[in-house]
């Protein structure tokens, strides 16, 4: 099958978050089981190629204006994706897939089908309403869901990430349940492997060698809920004086977050870190007693899945894709999105590292059971053919 | 600054030393040579201490040898002690918190040593304890955080040194120091350090759980106000999370790796059918949950191992059930997946022994097995059938006729040995 992949973001072009991953693993993966996969993505900066073959996936990476309006230079980006795609199809022969991934692309896909019909695809890695913390805002946002409805509606098949975000794709766009599939995130869990010394990589960054470590790993937004970490953390410096909670990652709460735990009079124990990435987040990973996830809406949560790779038990909201991949006091705790709840699914942790250790191990044999991209990626052959 | 000279409270010593200088009449004193003793000096006071109390022990007493018994009466003022041992040394002593003590002695060897190095400077040179501060540093002779000295003149050897601080670490050296400042010293005393005045300056309580049974708690001290720890005996029953000392939570769960990849593999509607091509088995249709046989469905039997239901339906069976299942012969109880991978072996030799117990009495009788009741056919035989696995297996039968008044007992037993020699 000759396969083409939308997508805003890649590994190899610019590295915002989960999608990134997903499409660069996913398109690697296609093309190991034998398929002939095209990403168009942006254009990062200009000293790089318009075209590149990478692990012997097709990258197009397209110029495209900018504009104030941040819908308008979206649907600027999908119009260079179309353009580009064109061209490929006339100089390379027709393609058996449209794959688009998210409501950035969406509109790629819908002009795609409108001028030359193909199987159209539409992968959604979270909701507009899932973005704005469980909220239905107006103005851009409104527009943002629009253009969701649409290329979902366009779309022959849409996927999604995980049950929960399933379930909330047919409540708010009104989808027929048999149009929407599910395909997990998976992991290349093979990046964790390794030991690393935790006491050196804790030295860094000021942490004790037997200091309980809480790392948050995400965008600092109020989806993600880093406020309700940073809330927690009182409750838990009560009966562990000496925890410290890392938080890795940049976003518009950080500040507010920063200055929260200023407020509360805790921030001798956290550490804002801003954004990292590959191997110092590996090492935290690997350095950390446990990973806390307290998102208020968590389509799938690929942190999960890492922090089951470098083996840690998580402390993860109950809300969307954590409830339906944790076990619960199994490889990880289900916690309520609330400051308390946050605390106590840590204190427990933290109550007996022995179990804490054996959750961890639980977690990476999960990931290796089924979040490998081999799996996942058989998976979304299977909604290809259907 | 305050420095109160030690008074030589030994009053007796004093007069000791002037007959042991005396003992020496070609020789002068060491101290007198160099150090010319003004009028004023103690030891000039001392000597009219030796008018009024004359030395007991001294030979030259006329009226001691007259007495008729002459073994004296040995008291301590008879026994003298030496002024010095001709050595070279400074001690010092914290007394307390604002006072430190120091004694010392100069071996005239020492002196001499000094005289012959720096000539005749040595005359003008002072005799000075200089003190030293050495509070939290490591001390290597220059690097005090401040010292002082206080000018003891030749003849003192001992001090009582006023130091304003308390708490503090103190050194002494004993010495000349020359018009030029330079300073020849004799000898370094010990480091003291002199006790608090007050109460500790740690205020804060420090709390610390301890617990009998359990060792692997993390070593570390939890700092808590009082009204936090009020809080935290509160509210310790509505925590669950907080660490009780008292009652500390273990948890076991008992789950093997299959079961986490058992229940992982169920997150997908087709993992099943995947992880079941990856065996080799082909899924038959979407569904994976066909039924195969009396309701064991294949990702039963693949992906949980075998039930407790199965197990007991094994037993019963022997190794009929997976022929029935798959085709071929297996003596394993595990689950049909090693089957699978015995199939692609070129040769194999396996083996199965089930057991089948068969008899006949009265039909209208009853028999037992231990306390299990076997149904008889109508004619009043019956047919046990048993897998048969290694080791010993009593059947002990017994009969009990229609009215209850017979009873016949057949105790057997049935053992089974297997031998796999390797290859």
């Amino acid at each position: 099958m000759r396969i083409a992949i939308f997508s805003w973001e890649s590994v190899y072009s610019i590295y915002v978050g989960g999608v990134a991953a997903h499409v660069t693993e996913l398109a690697c993966a296609l093309e190991r089981k034998g398929h002939e996969v095209h990403v168009f993505t942006r254009l990062a900066r200009h000293d790089q190629p318009w075209y590149e073959r990478i692990h012997g996936v097709h990258y197009h990476r397209c110029p495209f204006n900018t504009n104030p309006d941040f819908v308008e230079e979206i649907k600027n980006m999908c119009r260079a994706f179309v353009d580009a795609f064109y061209q490929t199809e006339n100089y390379a022969g027709y393609f058996d897939i449209i794959h688009a991934h998210d409501w950035l692309t969406a509109y790629a896909l819908i002009w795609i089908k409108e001028g030359r019909p193909r199987k159209a695809i539409f992968t959604m890695h979270s909701t507009e309403y899932g973005r704005c913390g469980n909220n239905f805002f107006g103005g851009n946002s409104e527009r943002i869901r629009h253009i969701e409805w649409l290329g979902a509606y366009c779309a022959d098949k849409v996927v999604a990430v995980s049950k929960s975000l399933k379930n909330e794709l047919m409540w708010i766009y009104s989808l027929p349940d048999n149009k929407v599939s599910v395909a997990y995130n998976g992991i290349n869990y093979h990046n964790y492997d390794g030991w690393v010394e935790p006491a050196a990589v804790r030295r860094m960054y000021d942490i004790g060698a037997m200091d309980p470590m809480v790392l948050f790993a995400g965008r600092m937004v109020y989806q993600k809920g880093p406020d309700i970490l940073v809330d927690a953390i009182p409750h838990i410096l009560k009966f562990y004086g000496n925890a410290k909670f890392v938080f890795v990652g940049d976003g518009e709460m950080r500040w507010s977050a920063e200055d929260r735990a200023k407020h509360l009079g805790v921030s001798h124990a956290t550490r804002f870190l801003g954004y990292h990435n590959g191997w110092r987040l590996t090492d935290l990973y690997k350095a950390s007693d446990c990973v806390c996830v307290p998102s208020r809406n968590e389509p799938f949560g690929i942190v999960i899945l890492e922090a089951w790779s470098a083996g840690k038990p998580v402390v993860a909201t109950s809300n969307g894709g954590p409830s339906e991949i944790v076990w619960h006091d199994v490889n990880g705790l289900k916690v309520y999105p609330t400051a308390d709840s946050v605390a106590w699914g840590i204190g427990t942790l933290f109550s007996d590292f022995e179990h804490a250790r054996w959750m961890g191990n639980n977690g990476r044999i999960a990931v290796e059971t089924v979040f490998s991209w081999d799996t996942i990626t058989d998976e979304v052959l299977s909604i290809y053919s259907n | 600054m305050a420095v109160k000279s030690a008074k030589t409270t030994k009053s007796k010593k004093a007069p000791a030393r002037k007959g042991q200088s005396r003992s020496l009449p070609g020789q002068k004193s060491v101290f007198e040579t160099i150090h010319p003793v003004p009028a004023s000096f103690p030891p000039e006071k001392f000597s009219a201490f030796e008018k009024v109390i004359p030395p007991i022990s001294s030979s030259e007493e006329p009226v001691k040898r007259n007495i008729p018994h002459p073994p004296q009466k040995v008291s301590l003022e008879s026994c003298e002690l030496p002024s010095g041992y001709n050595s070279t040394y400074i001690t010092l002593i914290a007394r307390d918190p604002y006072w430190l003590y120091a004694y010392w002695e100069i071996a005239p060897s020492a002196f001499s040593d000094l005289r012959d190095k720096i000539g005749d400077e040595i005359n003008r040179c002072a005799w000075v304890l200089r003190v030293y501060d050495v509070t939290c540093i490591d001390f290597n002779g220059t690097n005090a955080n401040s010292w002082f000295d206080i000018e003891t003149g030749p003849s003192a050897t001992n001090w009582y040194i006023n130091f304003w601080k308390d708490g503090a670490s103190v050194c002494a050296e004993f010495g000349l120091r020359a018009p030029s400042g330079r300073f020849f010293s004799f000898a370094r005393s010990n480091f003291v350090h002199t006790p608090r005045a007050s109460s500790s300056w740690r205020k804060e309580e420090i709390w610390l759980d301890v617990k009998n049974d359990s060792p692997n708690d993390p070593p570390f001290v939890i700092f808590e106000r009082d009204e936090e720890k009020n809080a935290r005996k509160n509210s310790a029953k509505n925590n669950p999370g907080a660490r009780n000392s008292q009652n500390p939570r273990r948890r076991k769960i008992f789950l093997t790796e299959a079961d986490i990849r058992a229940y992982y593999s169920k997150l997908f509607p087709l993992l099943k059918n995947i992880l079941l091509r990856r065996k080799g088995i082909a899924a038959r249709g979407a569904n994976p949950r066909f039924n195969l046989k009396d309701g064991i469905s294949l990702d039963d039997i693949l992906l949980r191992g075998t039930s407790r239901g199965q197990f007991i339906k094994k037993i019963l069976l022997g190794a009929s059930e997976e022929m029935l299942v798959f085709g071929g012969g297996s003596e394993q109880l595990s689950s049909g997946a090693s089957t699978q991978e015995q199939k692609k072996r070129t040769f194999f030799f396996e083996i199965g022994t089930e057991l089948i117990v068969y008899g006949r009495t009265e039909p209208d009788a009853e028999v037992w097995l231990a306390d299990k009741k076997i149904k008889l056919r109508q004619d009043g035989t019956f047919t046990l059938r048993f897998a048969l696995p290694d080791g010993k297996i009593p059947l002990d039968f017994s009969a009990i006729s229609n009215d209850k008044v017979e009873k016949r007992r057949i105790a057997t037993s049935v053992e089974r040995v297997k031998t796999i020699y390797e290859p």
